[in-house]
């Protein structure tokens, strides 16, 4: 399965019903790649500004917004996200995986 | 007892409640959870979706951070992290080159810390240790023990329970004092990650789960993985609003039961802070 999924990622022959799937999965590995850790916060923006670009939808970029009030109230949204200190390595194990062969 | 710990993204994030639930009831039998230093993500359903090299290097990463620390063994509490981990384990055992690969690309050698799931946490600490303890039994909530895709699955690289009829949790419940229920949907997929890109489907499979959970006489479903959390407790009134229902069916970490009948405050173990409160 992840082996179809690699080589259609390869190819860009994403299927439109999948294509938020993948716009996620991207914006996921580009936020750990920069912080070593997941900002959900950031992923969030970077998955609505992406998928809004892609789509031209509204209303996916307020969909959800409701959740934040209550997230809040119940102390489980963090608006600074964690960083490892050492992102250089985070960088370098991305950058020589970046072929992406097994 | 020390127990290296490697939370994973979701409990230092929306799903630190559940960091609270573990910390409270672990110090309560005598664990001091050690936290990885520098871990980083383990990439989760990303990386091995998108990039299969990716997927083995960031949890090598944080094995050899565990075993240079001294670990022997390492408590990771969130499902998809403990598979990830074991599998890069399960891979490099199988190829000695990949084990010198993997040393080149995250820059330290991953050597062999054991990964715990919660339930093996529990099963480390002793079930007998655990009865021992209890002090208020779970006599009164029939619960439903979810188990989801990967507390057992692939059983090739998990190699935990029965993939298809696991028990381990119920014995831990059991230990509680508690009559677990029997039910179908224990090992199905609630969704996983893909609340945000895919959240019809996270909805229609966790309505599934909630109902056959409440026809099989469940007042609670207990849980040992942040996604799964997530999709049941924090989309609960979402999913109530597609299918038209209310199934006010409160989500339990595992540690929050294991906490309870040890005598902890709700609050002290972050139970407020989940979206569905039990009733009564």
């Amino acid at each position: 399965m992840d082996a179809l999924r690699n080589e259609s990622y390869r190819r860009g022959l994403t299927n439109e019903k999948q294509a938020p799937v993948m716009l996620f999965q991207k914006a996921f590995l580009d936020n750990i790649r920069r912080n070593g850790r997941l900002n959900e916060i950031e992923l969030i923006v970077q998955y609505k500004m992406s998928g809004f670009a892609a789509t031209r939808s509204p209303g996916l970029l307020f969909k959800d917004a409701t959740l934040g009030p209550k997230l809040q109230a119940r102390k489980k949204l963090h608006l600074i996200g964690e960083k490892v200190r050492d992102r250089g390595v985070v960088h370098r194990i991305f950058d020589r995986c970046q072929n992406g062969s097994a | 007892m020390n127990l290296g710990y490697y939370p994973g993204c979701a409990l230092h994030g929306s799903s630190d409640d559940y960091e609270q639930s573990l910390r409270a009831c672990f110090g309560a039998l005598g664990v001091e959870l050690k936290e990885i230093e520098e871990w980083i993500c383990c990439g989760a359903t990303a990386a091995h979706s998108l990039n299969p090299k990716l997927s083995i290097a960031l949890p090598a990463r944080n094995l050899a951070l565990a075993s240079q620390a001294g670990y022997s063994e390492m408590l990771a509490p969130c499902s998809m992290c403990s598979m990830q981990l074991l599998r890069a384990q399960k891979h490099m055992e199988q190829d000695p080159a990949l084990v010198e690969e993997m040393t080149q690309i995250v820059e330290a050698k991953p050597n062999g810390t054991r990964v715990l799931n919660l339930i093996q946490a529990f099963e480390h600490v002793g079930l007998d240790a655990i009865k021992a303890a209890v002090k208020k039994p779970l006599e009164d909530l029939p619960v439903a023990c979810y188990y989801g895709c990967l507390l057992t699955r692939p059983p090739e690289i998990l190699e935990f329970d029965d993939c298809e009829q696991p028990e381990s949790m119920e014995a831990v419940l059991v230990a509680l004092g508690a009559k677990p229920v029997d039910w179908n949907y224990k090992t199905e997929c609630c969704g996983a990650g893909m609340t945000l890109a895919a959240e019809e489907t996270v909805l229609d499979l966790s309505h599934k789960i909630l109902a056959d959970a409440a026809e099989h006489g469940a007042k609670a479903i207990a849980v040992a993985c942040p996604m799964c959390h997530v999709n049941l407790d924090m989309k609960q009134s979402a999913t109530d609003a597609k299918h038209g229902v209310r199934h006010q069916m409160p989500i339990y970490y595992l540690s929050d039961l294991v906490g309870m009948a040890l005598g902890l405050d709700p609050e002290r173990l972050g139970v407020n802070r989940h979206f569905v409160q039990r009733k009564g």
